[in-house]
């Protein structure tokens, strides 16, 4: 039997990182699709089930260029998992459109063309998997983060919208949401004491996820057992989006 | 071996018995409940690790016994999974009320007192898992099961409210929500109809929802808490006709 293939975009670090990781694990072969070619370099020289290149996930030629790559390398594409984000925060009646420009871009068009062009693979494959990395910001919106909540909040449709089109095909489309993870990204909340204690206090597990404890429930959503899960999401969360009321015990 | 126990309720129904098949080949203990005593009688005596028992689900007494003597038997409950099963057509200005009181009793203050005994279980042994078996009626309606879909949404806050407060005890409690399953409620022609309009064009087999429910009490769902997880293949996203011509 012929290796499986896997792609992850943003798949050099992170959550992104912890992805390949696990598919490595389970003996998949990982190209990942990352705009920081030293992350790419040194996962590549930590494990040969890892292979990557430069992609910057918003330029609809690297994209194509890059699936075109896996499909002629590897001769099929089984999973794709699209995690690569970033954002400007900012208040929305002070932020530049600049800014709102590049998360959008980023968080939203970044997806769009990767299952544009993995879906067409999959479609003409009969089959596959696409795991969105969306945020618990698309459901709920936070202070400075009117571009990324929008943004997050349109790839959960688009996962729903591509599970519907890609249905008759065999492909599954679903999307993890995630809350606070402990990343490089969100280290600017996690060391600054006062902010720490305000996520902390909201989030009943007290804690921010590990990678890892995101990257099993995205695996699962492409595994074997979730063959009946399509356009869904699931939210991984530790309990952080049932907050909504202050804690009223006395 | 494994020395896990978990809870399954209805565990001879569809879904019942595939989670308990599931968990059994994972070596844990399945103290398995409902009314039809011959098929937990059989499943008890057929399997080392199915321990099944009679347990009327609403009423107070009786469940309150069943987790007590589960626990001093066992030592301790890993695991409950809360699958409620009763379903019958009506519309709203026809019902009865006691039609309506029978549904509410059995599906929905049935998982009440199973989280409540098993939960109090629980938070003493500061860890567990509860994993509650709604429907996909809980977000979409349909004709002649109005009961059922409330029913279900109520379930799925509930599951939300015992998650926030058995989260401090290191207790996870989530839903799965599945959309047809072969032969549950029960497979007829109107419901293969309805099987047309999902995205997947068949129902699920039971297993393909007993996957997902055990996947919620691994390790591997650490960090998932409070939430549903929407088990249909693509139903829910069908709102619309489909327009492709």
């Amino acid at each position: 039997m012929s290796k499986e293939i896997a792609i992850v975009t943003g798949g050099a670090s992170g959550i992104g990182l912890a992805i390949s990781k696990e598919l490595m694990n389970k003996d998949i072969q990982v190209v990942a699709a990352d705009i920081n070619e030293d992350a790419l370099n040194e996962a590549k020289k930590a494990n040969e089930l890892f292979d990557g290149k430069r992609v910057d996930v918003t330029n609809e030629s690297d994209v194509k260029e890059f699936v075109d790559y896996v499909v002629q390398k590897y001769g099929k594409i089984d999973y794709s998992f699209q995690v690569a984000g970033a954002s400007k925060s900012g208040l929305i009646i002070d932020q530049p459109l600049a800014d709102w420009n590049f998360t959008i871009n980023l968080v939203l068009n970044g997806v769009f063309l990767f299952i544009k062009y993995v879906g067409k693979q999959m479609k003409k494959q009969n089959g596959g998997k696409l795991v969105n990395i969306s945020s618990l910001n698309g459901d709920v919106p936070s202070y400075y983060a009117g571009a990324y909540s929008s943004a997050k909040a349109a790839v959960n449709m688009l996962t729903k919208n591509a599970a519907l089109e890609l249905a008759d095909y065999h492909v599954n489309v679903n999307a993890i949401l995630p809350g606070l993870v402990d990343t490089r990204l969100t280290k600017a909340i996690t060391d600054n004491e006062e902010l720490d204690r305000r996520f902390k206090e909201r989030i009943p597990a007290k804690r921010p996820a590990t990678p890892e404890e995101i990257a099993k429930p995205a695996v699962f959503l492409a595994s074997e057992g979730a063959s009946y899960i399509t356009g869904t999401t699931l939210v991984v969360d530790g309990g952080w989006e049932i907050t909504g009321y202050p804690d009223v015990r006395m | 071996m494994s020395d896990k126990v978990a809870i399954v309720t209805n565990a001879t129904s569809d879904i019942g018995w595939a989670i308990s098949k599931q968990l059994m080949a994972k070596k844990v203990r399945v103290i398995g409940t409902g009314d039809d005593e011959a098929a937990l009688g059989d499943a008890s005596q057929h399997y080392e690790l199915f321990d099944g028992q009679v347990v009327d689900p609403i009423a107070e007494d009786a469940v309150e016994n069943f987790v007590k003597q589960a626990t001093d038997k066992y030592g301790e409950i890993d695991y409950s999974f809360q699958i409620a099963v009763p379903y019958q057509a009506g519309l709203i200005i026809d019902e009865q009320l006691t039609d309506w009181n029978f549904m509410i009793d059995l599906a929905l203050n049935g998982v009440f007192l199973f989280i409540k005994n098993v939960g109090r279980q629980m938070k003493k042994q500061g860890s567990g898992q509860i994993v509650n078996i709604a429907s996909m009626d809980a977000h979409v309606q349909s004709y002649c099961s109005e009961d059922y879909a409330a029913i279900k949404s109520a379930i799925n806050i509930f599951t939300k409210s015992a998650a926030l407060e058995l989260a401090a005890a290191n207790v996870q409690v989530n839903s799965i929500l599945p959309g047809i399953v072969d032969s549950y409620p029960a497979i007829d022609e109107h419901s293969l109809d309805q099987a047309e309009t999902l995205s997947v064009k068949r129902p699920a087999r039971p297993e393909e929802i007993a996957g997902p429910a055990i996947f919620l009490t691994s390790e591997a769902a650490s960090y998932i808490n409070g939430t549903t997880l929407v088990v249909d293949g693509g139903w829910e996203i069908t709102g619309y006709p489909d327009v492709r011509m």
